[in-house]
């Protein structure tokens, strides 16, 4: 039994920095053969830690010790030879292979002839899966298998590795409810056979009921590590966002919206796994929040507004006449506009200029019979740019080159250019630099003292506690709480949230 | 605090690049130093003008196509396709000829809808769809044709290929009317704006409410119709209909177009880059011709210099990254 107190990895007063600041700072942490969850608000320095771990960030500060050795990584692969394996909360498999492929891509067994031997391969295949009890043919190709399924199978991979150390970073985010007790079961399992898990988690209730000790970090140092048993949600919570600081007077910069008109209700939206019945209503001029931790399903309902996704029942009204976008272009015609999380992927487009950037969904508005009326297009670029303060102000340059906050302004410009009456934000500070932030809220609170609408969602919530005239928590795709953030603390929606 | 980099901040690449011009000059030089000054007499000149008419019409559409990281590899079978049945409405059916040209240029327009609404509706990959059309509009043109070249087109046809207009070849005049417009839909209209954003990042344009569907039907159909003007050129200037007419064009109007730095990768160049890129190619083959070079080898030489330019824009473009 004494062997289980054995520490594997020390992590002895470990810091890393970047430009100044400090994302870790002198964290000291112990792991053994147990489950350790560790659990952090944004931004808290979980993932550092975790990237120091597995030797993708070098510490500026402190020593890596496993079984009381000091140890430096180099690079990822050092880490796995030193046992340390990792599944990633976004799956990376080959959707187009068999699970034997995916399993066994570099020791499959041959024959003499050198071809691959697939019946031995297989059946090695099989042994890694029942390590840890998974019933499926190993021909089965990844693709077809449910998400859940793939997950253990990823599970089955690390573990195939014979770590000591194994890393699960938020696994369960994409699962329901059965799925995730499969999981947790499976990682006691894992643990029963002498393997030490960290388990990152932003659902609290799981962390409890799954972990031998949980630490919490905040603002890069470590709150406190304690064992699960002795630790409610109550005192996790407060671990994370600090003791409840006293709430400032918001009444000098508190807005008044304009007028109690519905400009959008949404009525019970219900969305296969992601959306339980969510109703809401969004009141003209108002800057409305919807926060939640990730997986929550904060983003479907944007993209549900937006016509992106349209797999979902429920009934959305816009201005007391129903409404049913069939794909973002319709909702750009009844007078919506979206800016993506993504916005590399999803906003800007590259190549294009910032002008080109602006003014693209204004196009039709400022054309005749297609032609472009050019001195119209380039008033109202200039005009905008000056509105919004982007930099350079010059319009010609391609927009990629730009810095993220003033990449950011621009995609929201371009909905400004349309005088969308609602706004729908996902993640809008996302990527964007920390100077910038304060700035892009600021837009925010003008474009809505103009009368438009905007929803941000985020899963900020001090941030959005800051901006947002009312802030709605979604927890596992319901609605778990509202909040007036002048009256109230963005401490409480955080609690709300990972319950 | 690091202070952080400047980014170096660039312009867009909507309009035409320096190398391509660049590239047309080395050429001309090249070639008038080879041939000792044959190739810039006028009348070599208006020769080369005339035979850069087919492919530079069919790299109009091209690059529009490709700008949507599309491609259109069925422009040598709709040329084929309208050559033979318009020759077989003229010849054999009385038939008015306005009235051929009419069928003529809606053969390409059909041809150009199936492309586009296959590819943008049904989501076929456009290199297998334009394949299939391919094959499709030429085997019916060598069906219709039954390995015949059909003559006796109406005096009238021979406007296009063989009459002046203010001494300068009506066919030039056509390329140079195309040409504008393509240049003007790109820069000018809501139309072109939208393509650049469509192939600049897809999701972006589709997120931004775009009508993807309708603007990528929209290239596919003039894609078409310009290959169906470039059948009007051919058969106006051989005065007939053959199964060879078109065979292979979708190879030089793509080079063309990749010459004039239009990007595969989607969401940059344009039409005059496109159309001096069709100068550089048929200038090769000019001067290779005038210097009496074996047409054996003259296609390996054309394969040589679009794999140097290819390079060049790689190598260049490989460079901007690294900045």
């Amino acid at each position: 039994m004494e062997k289980d107190n054995e520490i594997v990895v020390h992590l002895d007063h470990v810091s890393k920095q970047f430009g100044g600041i400090y994302a870790l700072s002198e964290v000291d942490f112990e792991l053994r053969k147990e489950i350790h969850s560790i659990v952090g608000h944004n931004g808290a320095g979980k993932s550092t830690l975790v990237k120091i771990l597995i030797g993708a960030l070098k510490p500026d500060g402190g020593q890596i010790c496993l079984h009381g050795k000091p140890v430096t990584f180099f690079s990822p692969r050092d880490a796995q030879n030193h046992k340390i394996a990792m599944v990633w909360q976004e799956l990376a498999n080959f959707q187009n292979l068999t699970i034997t492929e995916n399993l066994m891509m570099h020791r499959f067994a041959y024959k003499k002839s050198g071809r691959i031997d697939w019946k031995e391969s297989h059946k090695r295949c099989r042994q890694y899966l029942e390590r840890i009890s998974l019933d499926i043919e190993p021909q089965t190709l990844m693709g077809d298998l449910p998400l859940a399924q793939q997950q253990l199978v990823e599970f089955a991979k690390a573990l195939s590795y014979d770590p000591d150390v194994l890393i699960l970073d938020e696994p369960t985010s994409a699962l329901s409810f059965t799925e995730q007790e499969i999981l947790y079961e499976k990682v006691r399992l894992i643990k029963s056979q002498g393997v030490a898990v960290i388990f990152i988690s932003h659902k609290l209730e799981e962390v409890i009921s799954l972990s031998d000790r949980i630490t919490v970090l905040r603002d890069g140092k470590k709150v406190f590590t304690k064992n699960a048993s002795e630790l409610n949600k109550e005192q996790i919570v407060e671990g994370i966002v600090g003791k409840a600081a006293v709430k400032e007077s918001k009444s000098a910069d508190s807005r008044a919206v304009q007028s109690k008109d519905k400009i959008l209700q949404a009525e019970e939206l219900y969305v296969d796994r992601r959306l339980n019945k969510v109703s809401f209503d969004l009141q003209k001029g108002e800057i409305l929040g919807l926060t939640g931790v990730s997986g929550s399903g904060i983003t479907e309902v944007g993209q549900v507004l937006f016509g992106i996704e349209r797999d979902y029942t429920g009934r959305l009204l816009l201005n007391g006449t129903l409404y049913e976008p069939g794909n973002p272009r319709e909702a750009v015609d009844k007078g919506l506009g979206y800016v993506s999380k993504n916005r590399k992927e999803e906003g800007i487009i590259p190549g294009m200029s910032v002008g080109d950037n602006i003014i693209l969904s204004t196009l039709k508005k400022i054309s005749r019979a297609g032609w472009i009326n050019r001195r119209q297009s380039r008033e109202r670029i200039e005009s905008i740019m000056e509105t919004i303060d982007l930099k350079p102000r010059n319009p010609e340059l391609a927009i990629g080159s730009l810095s993220g906050g003033n990449q950011q302004k621009g995609v929201i410009a371009r909905w400004i250019s349309k005088r969308v009456d609602v706004l729908i934000l996902d993640e809008p500070t996302r990527g964007v630099d920390v100077g910038a932030i304060q700035k892009i809220y600021s837009l925010i609170k003008k474009l809505a003292d103009e009368g438009i609408s905007v929803i941000i969602i985020s899963s900020e919530f001090e941030e959005i506690f800051d901006v947002c005239d009312r802030v709605i928590v979604l927890n596992k795709g319901s609605v778990a709480g509202e909040f007036e953030p002048v009256s109230s603390n963005w401490e409480d929606a955080f609690a709300l949230a990972v319950k | 605090m690091k202070i952080p980099l400047m980014k170096e901040r660039k312009k867009t690449k909507q309009s035409t690049s320096g190398g391509v011009i660049i590239i047309f000059f080395i050429i001309l030089v090249l070639v008038a130093v080879l041939t000792g000054g044959k190739s810039i007499r006028w009348s070599n000149i208006v020769n080369v003008l005339m035979q850069s008419t087919t492919i530079g019409l069919m790299a109009i559409g091209m690059t529009l196509v490709i700008i949507d990281r599309g491609i259109d590899l069925s422009v040598g079978g709709v040329a084929a396709l309208s050559s033979a049945i318009g020759a077989i409405l003229m010849t054999q059916h009385n038939v008015p000829w306005f009235l051929c040209i009419l069928v003529m240029l809606v053969i390409g327009a059909l041809v150009g809808l199936v492309n586009g609404m296959s590819i943008a509706i049904l989501k076929m990959p456009a290199f297998i769809c334009t394949m299939a059309t391919l094959k499709i509009t030429q085997g019916l043109a060598h069906y219709i044709l039954n390995g015949k070249t059909i003559f006796g087109l109406p005096e009238i046809h021979a406007v296009f290929g063989q009459k002046n207009f203010l001494s300068i070849p009506v066919s030039v005049w056509m390329l140079g009317v195309f040409a504008a417009g393509g240049i003007l839909l790109l820069k000018f209209f809501k139309f072109g704006r939208e393509l650049y954003a469509m192939g600049g990042n897809p999701k972006a344009a589709w997120l931004s409410g775009i009508n993807v569907r309708k603007n990528r039907i929209i290239i596919y159909v003039i894609s078409g119709v310009m290959s169906s003007v470039a059948a009007l050129i051919i058969t106006s200037r051989i005065m007939c209909a053959q199964v060879s007419i078109g065979e292979g064009n979708e190879l030089d109007a793509i080079a063309s177009a990749v010459i004039g730095g239009v990007s595969m990768a989607g969401g940059e160049g344009g039409v005059a880059g496109a159309i001096i890129g069709t100068l550089v190619i048929v200038m090769i083959n000019n001067g290779l011709n005038l210097m009496g070079i074996s047409p054996y080898i003259q296609t390996a030489i054309k394969g040589f210099v679009i794999f140097l330019a290819i390079a060049m824009d790689v190598i260049r473009r490989r460079k901007e990254l690294a900045d």
